[in-house]
């Protein structure tokens, strides 16, 4: 086997940064990011406002060059071949503004005309699915109507990955829905989403992992039920008025509230310890409830008591 | 870059007869009144007491009584500038504003190259102003003719021409301007500004009669419509010089194009 059938079997992820930094002036962008997403998955990524994502985001489609460090989609380099990265990615770019003296059609053909011919079945599915009015002018359509005609731009040519910035801002619950269905859907046709988005309940319905940025830091990069179980559980345990419950010795424990009877808890570590610790007791009921992602991201940002 | 400029003349289409309408029905105007006062000997003898600064601001070798004199003094020697306002107000519109409103972003989106999108813009404006101007000329001509007078064909076309170039130079100019900043309001200012002052200071250097060196070089300088309809032939300097700025500006915009970062 020679040198290029053997490259051909390498597998590139479909995007990828490594030690990405951006400085706007002084103010600090994003910080020695470093993340790889493989082909194939639903990749979530969360942040608050103002935590770099955007500026993650518009680093990989080329509209500003990193400080340092490289970016990467479908190997491709993001400052030296952007438009080739833009020939494949379907990109949503965040509250996104199209021309409002243009009707859905008219963007459409002008998308046609730089792209190429686009996939009919494809734009009358996403025209079907998302309810586009594509008669209608821009200036005189609903902010979520905007949005759908943005995401039927952005989805047309059938792209190999989908990045999108907050793609559900502005689509009724219903739509939001209809969005992560066809995000799942595009998934089992082998696409990449990348998604960043505020809304966590989403996230946790359709990615398989998810990064958290905070002031430009990554924080952590993990499947999306390990962010929301890893680190701690909630533990509600019902005991007879009488009975008096040592859990002394117990390690990544916090009691948050103790009542006659019944006892709140919080693990954060291995939470078979307690159990075998209350095996010794006569319970009348115990309850272990896994944290939302919500409430791990409220966590990650310091704001436990917001939850 | 075909979409691109679709989508911009469909844009400008207003703007544009607008444009046409406003200088149209202005030249119809000057060229109504020559009869009444384009011929009036005291009108010529007031601009002759007039300071040369001023002089220099409806150009040299302006032939009094006569209608090329009296579309130059009245018409063609503001072209350029109000070309120039219609120039800088074009490139803050169609780069400026689509930075501001952001739907740069989704132009960019799409595999368009940023050298691409610029030449779509210069393009969209050299032809607006070329039709603009041509129309212009167009309404004068018939004008003059419908008031019984005749004018020369080729040299009032050269004239608008050479309005053209200068035109074509202060646009070129601006343009790396305007691709750096994504504010269309403070676009506008300092663009119009810069035209403004460049257009100011060519007259006070020139004259002033010191450092003419320094008025050569602004575009405005090279505008040299008594020259042309004296028939004191064509000025190919100028026109060298005018496209030379020209092909200066549009390289200086690609390349600060493809250097800056879209923060937006």
């Amino acid at each position: 086997m020679n040198m290029k059938t053997t490259q051909e079997f390498v597998v590139r992820p479909a995007l990828s940064t490594s030690s990405l930094t951006k400085y706007y002036g002084k103010q600090k962008g994003i910080i020695d990011l470093t993340l790889e997403v493989p082909n194939g998955e639903v990749f979530g990524f969360l942040g608050p406002n103002g935590s770099g994502k955007t500026t993650c985001i518009r680093i990989l489609m080329g509209y500003i060059r990193p400080t340092s460090g490289t970016a990467s989609v479908l190997g491709l380099d993001s400052v030296k071949q952007s438009v080739r990265i833009r020939r494949r990615v379907g990109y949503l770019p965040g509250d996104v503004s199209l021309y409002g003296h243009l009707n859905g059609e008219e963007h459409l053909q002008m998308v046609q005309g730089i792209r190429g011919k686009l996939p009919k079945h494809k734009v009358k599915d996403l025209i079907e699915r998302f309810e586009i009015n594509m008669e209608r002018k821009i200036r005189q359509c609903s902010r979520g109507m905007r949005q759908k005609v943005a995401l039927l731009l952005a989805m047309a040519h059938d792209p190999e990955i989908l990045i999108f910035d907050e793609p559900t801002s502005g689509l009724d619950p219903l739509m939001q829905q209809t969005l992560l269905y066809y995000l799942k859907d595009e998934q089992e046709r082998g696409k990449t989403v990348f998604f960043s988005s505020h809304n966590l309940s989403e996230v946790e319905a359709v990615c398989d992992r998810v990064a958290i940025i905070k002031e430009g830091k990554l924080l952590v990069v993990n499947n999306v039920h390990e962010i929301a179980h890893h680190k701690q559980k909630h533990v509600s345990i019902m005991f007879d008025e009488e009975t008096k419950i040592d859990l002394s010795g117990l390690k990544d424990m916090e009691i948050i509230r103790e009542e006659k009877g019944r006892l709140k808890l919080v693990v954060k570590g291995d939470i078979n310890e307690l159990i075998r610790r209350l095996s010794k007791y006569q319970l009348l009921d115990v309850t272990i409830s896994e944290p939302s992602l919500e409430q791990a991201f409220l966590k990650f940002f310091g704001k436990e008591d917001a939850s | 870059m075909i979409p691109l400029i679709k989508e911009l003349l469909k844009r400008q289409r207003n703007s544009n007869i607008w444009w046409i309408v406003g200088l149209g029905l202005t030249v119809v105007l000057i060229v109504y009144l020559y009869p009444s006062m384009g011929v009036s000997e005291e009108l010529y003898e007031l601009l002759d007491q007039l300071p040369p600064a001023m002089q220099l601001i409806v150009g040299e070798n302006l032939v009094f009584g006569t209608i090329e004199g009296w579309l130059q003094l009245e018409f063609l020697a503001w072209l350029p500038l109000v070309m120039a306002i219609y120039a800088g107000l074009f490139l803050t519109s169609s780069i400026s504003k689509e930075a501001d409103q952001r739907t740069l972003e989704y132009i960019f989106s799409l595999p368009i190259k940023r050298e691409i999108f610029l030449f779509s813009r210069y393009l969209v404006g050299a032809i607006n102003i070329f039709i603009i101007l041509a129309a212009s000329w167009l309404i004068m001509i018939l004008s003059v003719y419908a008031i019984g007078e005749s004018i020369s064909l080729a040299n009032t076309a050269l004239a608008v021409f050479n309005s053209y170039l200068v035109t074509m130079a202060i646009f070129s100019l601006v343009f790396p301007v305007t691709a750096l900043i994504d504010d269309q309001g403070k676009g506008s200012a300092i663009v119009l500004s810069s035209i403004f002052i460049s257009y100011l200071v060519a007259i006070i250097l020139r004259a002033a009669d010191t450092f003419v060196e320094a008025a050569w070089l602004i575009p405005f300088d090279h505008h040299a419509v008594g020259d042309i309809l004296a028939s004191k032939g064509i000025p190919w300097v100028s026109i060298a010089y005018l496209v030379f700025l020209s092909l200066l500006g549009l390289s200086l915009a690609v390349w600060v194009y493809r250097k800056r970062d879209f923060a937006f």
